[in-house]
């Protein structure tokens, strides 16, 4: 089976992205690799991301600069299967189970049963209320996507998140607390 | 198995049609040393875009320049070295990749990703027209390569892969509307 | 020249070749280079002898020594510049799932806002 994998590691910052890292892509998560006809994985911890800071000089990166310097943490994992059911609703569930603590808030959650597609955003907030962490699964029938940032987002950060980097402007629609779910 | 082609083939200045006198290479270790950073990211480049293999692609690279250094007084120009270099680099991949019987597994399992001057707009879709191109048969995939990486017109290509101009316009032509319809499967959108 | 080209353009832009690549090309020259031992039938130790050995030897090792201190730096260069890339990659990625997620609300709205209108 053909496989697109970009896998960077950095035998030290592994350890410490376990530990420094909120979320933990589980292992069952990385034996998808060995299904999936595509995988993209980035792991890159806050000394990396610093050294990566020092590097986005053009004047196109300036805001991604910005961005990145207060981060701790980019964490993807991405897979494409060549057909749907390489996956378990159990991998998904691995990875939401840590966002179930008081501190994850889901803001958006959208399913789609006829296309069996899920999205999902999640954020972790301080007691000021100010965005600390960002959690994105999207679940398509063959494609899984997680992303975790962990570091201080504004709302200016997630539009350019969905924005500056090539694709059109995103507006984060914050749910109330407490409101249970999101467009269905 | 096809055996590699003798190097002394690949040189040519007659057919470059160049003046002989007019810009001479320096045939001193100064010379070459310029000679090896001016084009070494050229030389390298077309083995990696082709290949997909870093660790063949700077083999096979080192290889065209140490063989050049052996060749330097019979250089008649900067122009021929360009020539003379791409041409060895684009036969050597192709022969390594007929060699080697195996299609063409983007696996970019390398560590680094080779360092580009410019960053991407879109390094999803970059990243499926790379794999897109190195599932192409060798000698569509290289007139690709030298079209796109070195900007090299048609009549260049088919002289660097001695085959004629009619044959790299039409590989040309078809591989385009392949590689487009390809795209627009991979990204769902539609590619002019 | 069309979108396909201009895309192919910038996914088969020349990329550099690994830290050191020129070095060790020259290394490799330079040590070619280095003159070969005449034993001397007389008296094997001395001085000329020693010195078409230890001269191109030493310059072998200089070279080399230059080399590696200049290999490091670059190493360090590339570690970043790839670092960079990975996380434009990443933000390239989490930006394509904040939108198609906006995409699946603003649709889900719309039914919503049908089904509302047609009650």
């Amino acid at each position: 089976m053909r496989r697109i994998s970009i896998f960077i590691l950095f035998a030290a910052s592994i350890v410490t992205a376990a530990s420094a890292q909120d979320i933990i892509m589980p292992v069952n998560l990385d034996k998808l690799a060995a299904k999936a006809s595509e995988t993209t994985e980035v792991t890159l911890n806050g000394r990396t991301l610093q050294l990566a800071a020092k590097f986005m000089n053009d004047e196109d990166d300036q805001e991604a600069r910005e961005l990145v310097k207060k981060l701790k943490g980019v964490y993807v994992r991405s897979f494409e299967f060549d057909r749907p059911g390489e996956y378990s609703e159990a991998d998904v569930e691995s990875v939401r189970s840590q966002l179930k603590s008081p501190i994850w808030e889901k803001v958006v959650n959208v399913r789609s049963k006829r296309q069996g597609e899920n999205a999902e955003i999640y954020f972790r907030t301080d007691n000021s209320d100010q965005i600390m962490g960002l959690v994105v699964i999207a679940a398509d029938p063959k494609e899984l996507t997680i992303v975790n940032i962990d570091g201080p987002l504004d709302p200016s950060d997630l539009d350019k998140l969905g924005g500056e980097f090539g694709v059109p402007h995103v507006e984060a629609q914050r749910m109330p607390r407490g409101a249970k779910g999101g467009a269905r | 198995m096809r055996s590699p082609k003798p190097l002394s083939s690949y040189v040519s200045g007659e057919a470059l049609g160049r003046d002989r006198k007019a810009d001479r290479v320096k045939t001193d270790g100064a010379g070459f040393e310029q000679l090896v950073r001016e084009h070494q990211s050229m030389v390298f480049s077309i083995a990696y875009r082709f290949l997909h293999d870093r660790a063949v692609a700077e083999e096979l690279a080192q290889d065209a320049f140490l063989k050049l250094y052996h060749q330097m007084g019979q250089m008649e120009s900067a122009e021929h070295v360009k020539f003379w270099l791409r041409r060895v680099i684009a036969h050597r991949a192709m022969d390594h990749a007929r060699c080697v019987h195996r299609r063409r597994e983007v696996a970019l399992d390398d560590v680094q990703e080779p360092v580009s001057p410019v960053d991407s707009r879109d390094p999803l879709l970059e990243r499926g027209l790379r794999k897109l191109v190195a599932s192409l048969p060798e000698e569509a995939r290289m007139i690709v390569v030298l079209r796109y990486e070195e900007d090299m017109e048609p009549h260049e290509i088919a002289q660097t892969l001695s085959i004629p101009v009619a044959t790299v316009k039409s590989r040309l032509r078809r591989t385009l509307v392949l590689l487009r319809g390809k795209a627009q499967r991979l990204i769902g959108e539609t590619v002019r | 020249m069309t979108d396909m080209e201009k895309q192919l353009k910038n996914a088969l832009r020349r990329c550099d070749p690994p830290a050191g690549f020129a070095e060790r090309i020259l290394a490799q020259v330079a040590v070619a280079e280095a003159k070969p031992v005449r034993p001397a039938t007389r008296t094997p130790w001395r001085w000329p002898v020693l010195r078409w050995v230890a001269i191109p030897t030493l310059a072998a090792l200089l070279v080399l020594g230059f080399w590696y201190r200049g290999y490091q730096q670059q190493r360090e260069e590339a570690a970043g510049r790839a670092a960079r890339q990975q996380v434009m990659l990443a933000l390239r990625i989490t930006g394509t799932r904040l939108r198609m997620a906006k995409a699946k609300v603003k649709a889900a709205e719309g039914g919503a806002e049908k089904a509302e209108n047609t009650l």
